[in-house]
């Protein structure tokens, strides 16, 4: 098993490690950071429309070339940022770390590496998305929906983790959320609140689970709109980082009226940690 | 979801822009391409309009073009003349419906016994086909139609080397343009468009084809509908490797064999022919920027929109226009790389590409020239590997016992060899026959040796083989532990 710390040169990659650094120390794993390269430009195009000898080949080596000379740059790009960050771990103290570099789309990327990542830590917004006037990056709610393992999404510089919130509204992702949390510790020992917004059946179940299991917890419950309560909460209580399940009405009901997930990922000032 | 939406909008800008030049191109095709089937063009044009719509949403590989094509109208010819168009539709519709079964029966896979060579060989074909295809519209002309359809090839070919608008404007718009204004105003007497049948006057309309829906019409249009499915498909499954390669992504072929189908159906049940995907316009695309699904869906539409709102113009057109832009398509369908390597290319593999460019130009249909292509590339493999075949031979002291050692590839092909090898003629009270490095792949291998040994025995001697189990291991008609290395091992071990 081992960390997976998703980099890509844009300002929140230092945090991203950082939080990646972190959760390698509490559960004594090696930690991977990963690069991809997304190639997505098409530069040169020929409105004539005429073909003519040799068309096809020449139109490949042209395209090939103008790939290559992209990839190259890319690799290099991403090379030099995978050595600095892995320096920067050592520099840290932490030196059991993987590098991956690889081609691709980073939603296949991940879901190849599914099985031996215990967490994924990216950014919320990459570099591609950070200078658009966009709240959530591009691949984030892609990522969310195709992958099965817990998620970390960074939002800002890096604080240790010491109180989670974990928010709970009784759905299957939010049970998953609370085991992680809770019963099997992804993020090691740290002061956890537990919440539940308008939903007191829900917040008693959680007691029930966490009593049966003998563990502590604050539960609170609150009363009003979930993420702008969720949001206060955390602000008014230092809260480190804000735990929820992913998705918890289904996709049709997010299509028809926007999902609570989507919302947090825009109001969250903290990083939150995502289960499906 | 997410892919969906890469396939269609990662690229709206380059898409929208190819879609106007891969319509314009489509234009002077699908009329081309009409008169070749011996239909109206509004029959053609039709059937690019469905085509490219409907395999922009159902197809495997975004970026390619598909449409009326002059591979498909080639096999229609005798169907048009001797049954007519209601015919042809119905043949279309079962086109659609045999390819939809061929792709769940994975014909996608069955590609990779088409050698390189064949490809190449197909392709080549196909570009003298479509040249072969103008030369009625340039014999018994006058000569206004070689001066037209000069300038249109100088023009098509030079202007897109004027600096900034050579690489804006589509050259064939620009020849087409010209050359009609120009016999527009000179008044020369040559044949338009508007001279080769009905345009297109309305949007197509749902209309099931008027043929009796019986055994008799099943008889009619089952061969060609099956030509026509499996060169569809072989046109689109290579049009699929080309734009892989020049976009260095991968298509779905299995898709791409369904929606091939469900194009055809469309197309025959709005009054199109058949069609599939097109080498030529696929190139242009890619070369005008397209990758996505909305090239074609827009190309699509645009012709559709260009050919109802224009018909009057596109009547005037002269031919030799058409004809110029069609000699150009084949020069860039024409794999002229194919030409020089000729030299440097193994013999066998020359036969292989020029024996299908042969047995299509002959026959004016690709299917068959494809199938020679495969069945030569076969046979000329087998003859490889029946070389890989050789025996060694040792006596005991009193030359009283021999052992035949056996190494190699025991086959059909190489079978006749393997029993020659025995000496028959030598008086022996033992024969060892040890082939337990030798692979016999089918029964003729073991028949070879059945009568080898009875021969052997009928002159006296006593036979011994040794190792018969693992030579046989091979002619198991299992494949699934073909991808396990220990049992791969196991049987291919010793060499």
């Amino acid at each position: 098993m081992t960390i997976v710390a998703c980099i890509d040169g844009g300002k929140l990659s230092q945090s991203v490690c950082d939080y990646g650094i972190e959760l390698a120390k509490t559960h004594n794993l090696p930690l991977t950071l990963l690069h991809i390269i997304e190639k997505n430009t098409y530069a040169k195009v020929n409105l004539s429309g005429a073909i003519g000898l040799g068309s096809r080949d020449n139109l490949l080596e042209e395209l090939t070339s103008e790939d290559e000379q992209q990839s190259k740059q890319e690799v290099k790009h991403g090379k030099e940022l995978l050595i600095s960050l892995k320096e920067y771990a050592s520099k840290k103290g932490f030196e059991d770390v993987n590098l991956a570099h690889r081609h691709g789309l980073l939603s296949e990327s991940l879901l190849d590496l599914e099985r031996e990542a215990k967490v994924v830590i990216i950014g919320l917004k990459g570099q591609d998305s950070e200078n658009k006037n966009i709240p959530i990056g591009k691949q984030v709610e892609n990522i969310l929906k195709s992958l099965h393992i817990p998620i970390i999404l960074i939002n800002g510089s890096h604080k240790p983790i010491k109180k989670v919130l974990i928010a709970y509204d009784g759905s299957n992702s939010s049970k998953k959320a609370l085991d992680a949390i809770v019963s099997r510790p992804l993020l090691g020992d740290v002061q956890r609140d537990i919440i539940s917004v308008n939903n007191d059946q829900a917040l008693q179940e959680a007691k029930e689970r966490l009593s049966s299991a003998n563990l502590n917890a604050n539960f609170v419950l609150l009363h009003g709109d979930p993420v702008d309560e969720i949001t206060k909460y955390q602000k008014e209580n230092q809260i480190d980082l804000i735990a929820m399940g992913a998705f918890g009405h289904g996709a049709w009901h997010n299509i028809i009226f926007g999902s609570v997930t989507h919302q947090m990922l825009i109001e969250a000032s903290v990083p939150l940690l995502f289960l499906r | 979801m997410q892919k969906l939406k890469k396939e269609w909008f990662s690229n709206i800008r380059g898409d929208a822009i190819a879609g106007i030049v891969v319509a314009l191109a489509l234009i002077p095709e699908a009329i081309a391409f009409s008169i070749i089937a011996g239909v109206d063009p509004k029959v053609g044009l039709y059937a690019s309009f469905c085509i490219a719509v409907v395999i922009s949403f159902v197809g495997g590989r975004p970026g390619m073009i598909s449409a009326a094509t002059g591979a498909m109208a080639l096999l229609m010819v005798t169907l048009v003349k001797e049954y007519g168009l209601e015919y042809l539709l119905a043949t279309t519709i079962l086109t659609g419906l045999i390819q939809i079964a061929l792709s769940y029966i994975g014909i996608h896979k069955l590609m990779s016994f088409v050698a390189r060579a064949v490809v190449v060989g197909f392709v080549n074909a196909l570009a003298i086909l479509i040249f072969l295809a103008q030369l009625p519209e340039l014999t018994n002309v006058t000569w206004h139609v070689y001066v037209l359809t000069a300038i249109g090839l100088g023009i098509i070919y030079l202007f897109p080397y004027i600096p900034k608008i050579g690489q804006i404007l589509p050259s064939p718009l620009v020849t087409i343009i010209i050359l009609t204004i120009f016999v527009y105003f000179v008044g020369w007497d040559v044949r338009t468009v508007g001279d080769m049948g009905q345009l297109p006057d309305t949007l197509p309309i749902f209309l099931w084809p008027d043929v009796p829906l019986d055994f008799e019409t099943l008889k009619i249009i089952f061969p060609y509908a099956f030509a026509l499915a499996i060169v569809g498909l072989l046109e689109s499954f290579m049009t699929t490797t080309i734009i892989d390669d020049l976009t260095d992504t991968k298509g779905d072929k299995f898709k791409e064999a369904r929606g091939q189908g469900i194009a055809n159906i469309a197309s025959g049940s709005m009054g199109g022919m058949a069609g599939c995907a097109m080498i030529g316009q696929s190139i242009i695309n890619i070369k005008s920027g397209g990758r996505g699904r909305l090239s074609s869906f827009l190309a699509g539409i645009y012709l559709l929109v260009m050919v109802v709102f224009l018909a009057d113009v596109l009547t005037v057109i002269p031919m030799a226009a058409l004809v110029a832009i069609m000699i150009m398509v084949a020069i860039g369908t024409f794999d002229w790389g194919s030409i020089k390597r000729l030299r440097t290319l193994p013999l066998s593999t020359n036969i292989v590409m020029l024996g299908t460019v042969i047995v299509t130009v002959g026959t004016h249909n690709l299917a068959l020239g494809v199938l020679t292509g495969v069945l030569l590339a076969s046979l000329f493999f087998a003859n490889k590997i029946s070389h890989f075949m050789y025996f060694e031979t040792e006596y005991n002291a009193d030359k009283t016992q021999k052992v035949y050692k056996f190494v190699g590839q025991v086959f059909f092909n190489s079978s006749e060899k393997f029993y020659e090898s025995f000496d028959f003629k030598e008086v022996l009270d033992k024969v060892i026959i040890d082939v337990s490095r030798a692979h016999f792949w089918d029964i003729s291998a073991v028949y070879a040796l059945d009568k080898a040994v009875i021969k052997l025995r009928r002159e006296g001697a006593e036979v011994e083989i040794i190792g018969q189990n693992e030579a046989t291991s091979t002619i198991i008609d299992r494949f699934g532990i073909h991808d396990n290395p220990e049992e791969i091992e196991k049987i291919m071990g010793g060499h």
